[in-house]
């Protein structure tokens, strides 16, 4: 499970999460929406423990993050946004540092990694630098470490950013049956049309603060609006979208 | 300034625009663009930077004092002025072949031309900088030497100038001609390395001023009676003294020679902007451009090796031995660690040949002591910062012990650095006064006391590997690390060694003691307070 306990985080002036409240269960795809600067890089790098909170509390796999960071990231799988990797390294090679920094034996780890890279298509790769790999097999990659020591706990950051449409199917089925499996899991991303199809509750949240959070009917009954995106759109405060398109058209004719 | 811009092919529009961008991004962090502490790290910088080029400027001005002759006071100030530019331009080929920003504009309509120039004019800000703080001492030193006349001071700041602006000028057309041949990132790994033997070849310069006056003070002779550079056509071989010649011209009576060279100077710096204006530059985007189209494949090491490794040590060690093959950075950091220690072993190699510190009692052999000077704390630091720190979310976001990764780290640091100078200097010393017992002993004291200035270096500057940032704006300046902690160590050993741990056996062997008592209880120490530092490391990406 995750949750999350008046979270708050500040930058200076600004508030990036305002006493945030979440609570995902096991067997759940909670979808984590919002637009840019709403808060959702935040909360997902407070879980993980790459930043601190300032204060309220981060749960996962019921172990508090600040206080028990180890227990809680053995059971953590976490796929960044846009992920930097040390791109000398091969596959084969980062996947073993990820094991080593899970504590797995070799035998295991390298067992694990030949199966996850031969599953995601990374087989004929393995041997190659990083640095070589385009975004979508760098990004099956990061997928691959986030599984190899098989968490409880996944949070994924725009996990399908640059993977071509048959990995991105292999990896919504993978994530239904995970979620059957009972694994938790924390899908942020801005791609509304993914999101509505694989999550189980959505969370939407603007200015570090929560909006709304159920299922899409949910969402969208309390928007009053007709499908999800019309509902992102008048939650967050965003114009018509055919509004804009016409005053960017008017601004592109203008001398 | 239009016309001469569009016959040289430069847009002069887009060449302000992008010369200006980049003349501010240099200078952002100080200005405070990134905050006030990255503003106080680059200010921080920056005076090391200025204190170091005026630190080598000095050595050029008193050459200037000492030598009654002018042409070659002022040769060995332009030698040591193209060196310095040299080693800047080498250290920033990164910048002029595989620009980073060729993904931002290499799309937009900028004419190759335009493009090479923004890149040289970035550069020629950078040498000419480095120029200014070099040069200020030894035209000081010229205003002094003529009694207030300006004529000399003025000639020396012409010929610095002209030094700078031709080795930039003379580096960037050997890139332009060597990018026919090599791929991009085949040169940059080349020249990168050249710069560290350029750096090497300038401290040993400095290091040879100091021996010399030594050994002639000893012998009671002076410079200007000995010394004075040789007035045959042989001078017109070497371009420093091209350079140089304005001061002997500016002294008065020069001779036939000195305005050969004073023409021949002139010549090249034509020459040179002439074959960059020309065919050089024409290709110069599309050949940066096939460096990032280069998609050569090279197979890398597997995992799995390195069975008998586990956990954080195992995985510091892979990212350690990728980043050796693969990132030139840290290729580069590493030589560079090593520039040190090679000239304090040379150095000490001159000092103590033949002498035995167990039988000359004392101070013998003291020299080689400082190999381990700076050593640890300047790879520790290599170590540390990389431009891929932000890849360092694995060590946040997994249950690793950043305790161990920081002593995985030092760990790889004895093998790699430690182990191979007490090699070096067993095998120096064996050679040297042919003991190999007292080598052994000497080595391990130095290894042992290498190993305690490593601890420290690590004790009082906990970083995890790869995980921080290079700082913003930085300029390439010789290898930082000399800092406080490990000269104050230097210090120690020098009077540990010199007092009393080779008088005799039993007093080495006590010293042996206390080193080891030491090491342990810096280690109980370091676990101690790794244990509470590493848990406040914040990611840095």
């Amino acid at each position: 499970m995750i949750r999350t306990e008046r979270l708050t985080k500040r930058f200076g002036d600004k508030t990036a999460v305002a006493d945030l409240d979440l609570a995902i269960e096991p067997g759940e795809i909670f979808g984590f929406l919002g637009p840019n600067g709403a808060g959702k890089s935040t909360t997902v790098r407070i879980l993980t423990g790459l930043i601190p909170p300032d204060s309220g509390r981060a749960i996962v796999a019921g172990f508090d993050v600040a206080q028990q960071p180890l227990e809680a990231k053995q059971r953590l799988g976490y796929v960044p946004e846009t992920p930097k990797l040390y791109e000398s390294l091969t596959a084969d090679a980062f996947l073993d540092v990820m094991g080593a920094l899970h504590h797995l034996d070799p035998h295991t780890s390298r067992t694990r990694r030949q199966e996850l890279m031969k599953l995601l298509g990374l087989q004929d790769a393995q041997y190659q630098r990083l640095r070589e790999f385009s975004k979508g097999m760098r990004q099956k990659v990061v997928i691959a470490s986030a599984l190899l020591h098989r968490p409880e706990v996944l949070i994924l950051d725009e996990p399908f950013d640059g993977i071509d449409a048959n990995t991105t199917l292999v990896m919504k089925t993978l994530l239904r049956e995970m979620a059957a499996q009972g694994k938790t899991i924390l899908f942020s991303s801005h791609v509304l049309d993914v999101v509505e199809r694989i999550c189980t509750r959505i969370c939407i949240i603007d200015k570090g603060r929560k909006l709304v959070e159920g299922t899409v009917a949910d969402i969208c009954r309390s928007a009053g609006a007709p499908s999800l995106d019309e509902a992102f759109g008048r939650l967050t405060g965003v114009r018509e979208s055919s509004t804009v398109t016409a005053d960017i058209l008017a601004a592109l004719a203008r001398d | 300034m239009r016309r001469l811009f569009s016959a040289a092919g430069v847009d002069y529009g887009q060449w302000r625009a992008l010369a200006r961008a980049y003349t501010l991004i240099d200078y952002a962090a100080i200005l405070g663009a990134y905050g006030h502490a990255a503003s106080m790290k680059a200010a921080r910088h920056l005076l090391y930077y200025v204190l170091t080029w005026t630190i080598i400027g000095s050595g050029s001005a008193l050459y200037i004092l000492l030598f009654s002759d002018t042409w070659l006071s002022a040769t060995i100030m332009t030698t040591t002025t193209s060196m310095l530019v040299a080693f800047v331009v080498l250290a920033q080929t990164g910048n002029l072949i595989a620009p980073d920003d060729y993904e931002i504009v290499g799309f937009r309509p900028v004419t190759s031309r335009t493009y090479f120039a923004v890149r040289a004019t970035a550069l020629l800000v950078q040498t000419t900088e480095m120029a200014v703080f070099t040069g200020y001492l030894p035209v000081i030193a010229y205003l002094w030497r003529s009694g207030g006349s300006w004529r000399q001071p003025l000639a020396a700041a012409l010929a610095i100038a002209g030094t700078a602006v031709t080795t930039t000028l003379g580096i960037t057309a050997m890139y332009g001609w060597l990018l026919k041949w090599l791929r991009p990132a085949a040169l940059v790994r080349y020249v990168t390395f050249a710069g560290v033997f350029v750096l090497l070849g300038l401290m040993g310069m400095n290091g040879l001023f100091f021996l010399v006056v030594m050994n002639i003070g000893d012998a009671g002779i002076t410079f200007s009676d000995t010394v004075s550079l040789p007035r045959t056509l042989w001078i017109l071989w070497y371009p420093g003294a091209w350079f140089a010649s304005y001061v002997e011209i500016a002294r008065g009576g020069a001779s036939a020679i000195a305005w050969t060279a004073a023409v021949l100077s002139v010549a090249a710096t034509g020459a040179l902007a002439m074959a960059l204006g020309d065919r050089l530059t024409a290709g110069y985007a599309v050949r940066v451009a096939q460096g990032f189209a280069d998609t050569r494949v090279v197979a890398g090491g597997s995992g799995g090796r390195w069975s008998a490794l586990r956990h954080e040590a195992r995985a510091v060690t892979l990212i350690a031995l990728a980043q050796f093959r693969g990132d030139l950075t840290f290729q580069m950091g590493v030589a560079m660690t090593f520039v040190m220690p090679a000239i304090f072993l040379g150095a000490g190699w001159f000092a103590d040949t033949g002498t035995d510190p167990f039988v000359d009692h004392g101070g013998a052999g003291s020299i080689v002591l400082l190999t381990i000077f700076a050593a640890p704390s300047s790879f520790l630091q290599t170590f540390a910062t990389s431009p891929l720190h932000e890849a360092s979310w694995l060590f946040f976001t997994t249950p690793a012990d950043r305790a161990r990764l920081i002593t995985a780290t030092r760990d790889i640091a004895a093998v790699c650095l430690i182990a191979p100078i007490a090699i070096a200097i067993a095998g120096l010393m064996w050679f040297s006064h042919h003991h190999l017992g007292h080598a052994l002993l000497q080595a391990g004291f130095v290894g042992a006391l290498g190993y305690v200035n490593l601890q420290l270096a690590v004790l009082f500057k906990p970083s995890l590997p790869f995980s921080r940032p290079v700082a913003t704006g930085k300029r390439p300046s010789l290898p930082a690390g000399i800092g406080f902690l490990p000269m104050m160590t230097g210090a120690a050993l020098f009077v540990v060694s010199g007092l009393f741990a080779f008088r005799s056996l039993t007093s080495f062997a006590i010293t042996a003691v206390v080193i080891a008592a030491t090491i342990v209880g810096l280690e109980v120490w370091t676990r101690r307070r790794l244990g509470v530092v590493s848990r406040k490391l914040a990611f840095e990406g």
